[in-house]
């Protein structure tokens, strides 16, 4: 697949996304138009934590057999994990800034979902220090955050945040809209990662020669 | 407020590929 098919099936994916999401569902009866943020938010953190899983697996591969493609490969996925994760944290707090009159509360699944991107811009700093066998083996030390962050509103006491399986609860177009972007947002960070990592792989064997 | 948050995802967006391209650049030069 060439990065301008995989390019041209993103933009199809998230325009889909957006006439499912801003045209056709109908608006939540109790917050209106600003619930239109969540179809931003939860595929972002959704993409995010796929996107750290992967990068542990990219990394474990690094571990046991290193090559250009897979440190290029960890790399790209950890940042734009980070990425997702930012946009994520960023679009929840603009939501909660009118639904809960505050853009922060130290609450489980937010200060689980910061202690995680704190975790990640670790990983992305490592590695664009040069430490890359050390990167490897934090990324992989890393990964039980991501299902403790996904799952941190049943783990710990209740906090203001739904709880994640509410997402599957919509109904009809809300749940088609937020598939659909989920589905959008998981091409559109795999074309990025590609991007990036053909970058890095250059670099890396280039530095090499 | 939909509009900030479509607005801050695209600068997230915008800065990123910036990132990137500075990386290509610097690769380029050596």
């Amino acid at each position: 697949m060439t990065p301008l098919f995989m390019m041209l099936l993103v933009i199809l994916a998230q325009a889909a996304a957006g006439v499912i999401c801003l045209l056709l569902a109908p608006s939540e009866a109790t917050m209106g138009d600003l619930q239109q943020i969540f179809y931003l938010h939860a595929p972002a953190a959704w993409t995010s934590l796929c996107a750290f899983a992967a990068l542990c697996v990219a990394a474990a591969a690094d571990i046991a057999r290193p090559s250009p493609v897979r440190a290029a490969l960890a790399r790209s996925l950890g940042e734009v994990g980070l990425l997702f994760g930012v946009a994520a944290v960023a679009t929840g707090g603009i939501w909660a800034k009118t639904a809960w009159r505050t853009p922060w509360v130290w609450e489980p699944k937010l200060a689980s979902a910061l202690f995680v991107l704190f975790i990640y811009a670790g990983h992305a700093c490592l590695r664009a220090s040069g430490q890359r066998r050390v990167a490897d083996v934090y990324a992989v030390a890393a990964l039980p955050s991501v299902p403790l962050c996904y799952l941190s509103t049943r783990l710990a006491f209740e906090g203001l945040h739904p709880a994640e399986g509410l997402a599957f609860s919509l109904e009809g177009l809300m749940l088609a809209g937020t598939l659909t972007a989920f589905a959008a947002d998981l091409l559109f960070a795999g074309w990025l990662v590609h991007v990036a990592a053909r970058i890095y792989a250059r670099a890396d064997l280039e530095g090499e020669e | 407020m939909v509009l900030a948050a479509h607005v801050v995802v695209w600068v997230l967006l915008a800065a990123y590929l910036a990132y990137l391209h500075r990386m290509v650049l610097g690769a380029r030069r050596g």
